[in-house]
């Protein structure tokens, strides 16, 4: 048959390609419609009632979260977690070398999932469980007593210490699955190259291993800051409002216990949700740099 | 005294042995080849050199210092990896400077070495270059420079072409070759690689099991196996299994063939001992099926059952009567076919003897 029509067959590479190319984007629908439900259009919402004032259209919510306490409230979430996402990062990276290190796999397996449990576990159960352990009458606190050892009253667990212990609670495990694929990352062979070449321990950390490290260790830096600071269960439950945190500060102009102002809520939550973004921004763009490193 | 003593190592993993009872002397400037199958314990002898790992029991001198009392990062050994190891942080240059810089050199020495050790690498634009910029071939060559940057007293290279495609390999082996030659340094080179260790060693050390098969030039590895681990390692070798039937005469029964061999071979011998017989594909001669037998020599009769093309050789797949051989013939003689009968002829020279589980005979 010539000069007529070109027949296209049924196992036509292109119409293939083409029909598997739709047959992925129809398998992305159902998570496209949850960010859609659970993300985009709350988003959209907040952002929409942010903006509306008594006046229209405006950001005159956003001028009113700028007094001394909400400032104040950014201030101390800002501080928190800071200091937990730190504490997180330093007292985390050496648990996580010590995993990977760990001769026995079944304790890798066992510790790692270990961090996995308690990295997920937060909020209200969290801050009771400190609450029986570490509260004035907690068992740890008791069991201290009992040996001479008094923690209170220098010490609180309502407190600003005390949330921050809390917290570091669930930051540190959340470090330790960050970490660990890029310290299993590090080639036994830089190591070993760095010693060849004269170099102690001490200076191959210092010159091979943390600087190799250092975007994976920032970037979860940031993803601990951006955790931390969106907690709210933890720090209510253990602190009510004794501590003035963004999250609790929010929670109370929607419950209205003090004012009810969801429109300078809805403000607050977007000016934290731009920290945050701006969180999660940085950890993958420091995270891609160490694909495009090890590429 | 060898300028670099291995003295009787020792070292098992998990209770399974990998180096066992390894004596090894290595003259100052030498390039000694570890050669062996995977697990053979060459790898592990070079880590025990360097200091990554240390031997359950036995000495390792350079120039009569026990290197065992001396920390890693202070035995001043180069080291050059299967997977470069380069730092992927650092510039080739900065990756080149790393040893000097860790060494207290001056900021000007190592401005004027590190483009010296580019130069002799080949690769003077390459400094600031990051490692993932560089192809594998580019890397192994900054890796080189890196490890020679600190005058190192001993060279140790662990299989440092295995990643690397063919063309470069042949390249780049020629070129550490050179670079050894030009510097005087002694090197350790660790290889699976046969034709790799023939082509750039002064001597190979041949190793199996934790053990050393055979010292020797490449000449000598290749003509004179010691064993035959040894044969069937060190190129392609033909073993025809047999029993010594006239040992005065240097006859052995292998099938329905006798074959001539040196009777020094078979010298202790007694008649109907098991042995097996040595040829190497190169040195047996293929004719026309009717080309008439010269006197003395060995002479069969065989059917060509493959032909492999090799570039300069072809490699015919051969049937004796029952024995499988192969002859590398030159691509221009010919042509053969496969189903052709065909005469082959090697002189009872060629011919080497190996009793079973004895070192080899000539």
């Amino acid at each position: 048959m010539t000069g007529g029509p070109r027949m296209e067959s049924a196992n036509d590479p292109r119409r293939h390609r083409l029909r598997r190319g739709r047959a992925a984007w129809l398998g992305l629908v159902p998570i496209l419609l949850f960010a859609l439900a659970f993300e985009l259009l709350p988003i959209l919402m907040l952002v929409h009632s942010s903006l509306v004032t008594d006046d229209g259209f405006g950001l005159g919510n956003f001028g009113r979260a700028l007094t001394p306490t909400m400032l104040s409230a950014f201030a101390n979430s800002i501080q928190l977690s800071l200091v937990t996402a730190a504490v997180g990062v330093g007292l985390g990276g050496i648990v996580a070398y010590a995993i990977i290190t760990t001769r026995s796999v079944m304790v890798q397996h066992a510790l790692t999932a270990l961090a996995d449990v308690t990295a997920n576990f937060g909020g209200a159960p969290l801050a009771f469980a400190f609450i029986i352990t570490l509260g004035s009458t907690g068992v740890v606190t008791l069991l201290l007593q009992a040996i001479g050892i008094d923690l209170y009253p220098g010490f609180r667990i309502y407190s600003v210490a005390g949330l921050a212990i809390a917290y570091v609670y669930f930051q540190l495990p959340l470090l330790i699955l960050l970490i660990i694929p890029a310290l299993l990352g590090l080639e036994r062979e830089w190591r070993e190259a760095a010693t060849s070449l004269g170099a102690t321990s001490v200076q191959y950390w210092l010159r091979v291993a943390l600087p190799i490290l250092a975007p994976s260790l920032l970037g979860s830096f940031l993803l601990l800051f951006a955790n931390a600071f969106g907690a709210y269960a933890t720090a209510w439950t253990l602190t009510g409002p004794d501590i003035n945190l963004i999250t609790v500060q929010i929670a109370a102009l929607v419950r209205g216990e003090v004012q009810l102002d969801p429109a300078l809520a809805d403000a607050l939550a977007l000016l934290s949700i731009a920290i945050m973004a701006i969180c999660v921004a940085g950890y993958h763009f420091l995270t891609g740099r160490v694909r495009r490193r090890a590429s | 005294m060898a300028h670099v003593e291995l003295e009787n190592l020792h070292k098992s993993f998990a209770g399974k042995p990998a180096v066992r009872g390894l004596d090894l002397g290595i003259e100052q400037g030498e390039f000694v080849s570890l050669l062996g199958p995977s697990g053979c314990g060459k790898t592990t002898t070079l880590r025990i050199i360097a200091g990554f790992e240390t031997p359950d029991s036995g000495a390792v001198r350079i120039g009569g210092e026990n290197l065992l009392d001396v920390a890693p990062h202070r035995r001043g050994m180069g080291v050059v990896f299967q997977n470069y190891a380069l730092f992927p942080h650092l510039t080739a240059w900065n990756n080149i400077a790393f040893g000097m810089r860790i060494a207290g050199r001056s900021a000007d020495k190592v401005r004027r070495r590190v483009p010296e050790l580019l130069a002799l690498v080949g690769l003077q634009d390459a400094g600031r270059k990051y490692p993932r910029e560089l192809s594998g071939g580019q890397q192994q060559r900054i890796a080189l420079a890196r490890a020679l940057a600190i005058e190192p007293r001993m060279l140790l290279l662990d299989e440092p072409l295995s990643a690397l495609d063919a063309v470069v390999r042949v390249a780049l082996r020629d070129e550490i070759r050179r670079i050894q030659t030009t510097l005087g340094v002694t090197t350790l080179y660790v290889t699976h690689d046969q034709e790799e260790a023939l082509a750039i060693s002064d001597r190979i050390v041949v190793m199996r099991e934790g053990r050393i098969e055979q010292i020797g030039t490449a000449e000598v590895i290749y003509a004179e196996p010691a064993s035959r681990f040894v044969a069937g390692f060190i190129g392609k070798m033909n073993q025809l299994p047999g029993r010594v039937d006239e040992p005065r005469l240097g006859r052995v029964r292998c099938g329905g063939h006798s074959l001539l061999v040196p009777p020094e071979a078979l010298a202790g011998l007694q008649v109907g001992a098991l042995v097996a017989v040595l040829v190497r594909p190169e040195a047996i001669g293929v004719g026309p099926a009717n080309a008439p037998a010269r006197d003395g020599g060995n002479h069969l009769r065989a059917r060509i059952d493959a032909i492999t093309f090799l570039g300069a050789a072809r490699r015919l797949g051969l049937d004796a009567d029952g024995q499988r051989l192969v002859a590398d013939i030159s691509t221009a003689s010919g042509p053969y076919r496969r189903g052709e009968s065909v005469s082959l002829a090697f002189p009872a020279d060629a011919c080497r003897i190996l009793a079973e589980d004895e070192p080899a005979r000539t």
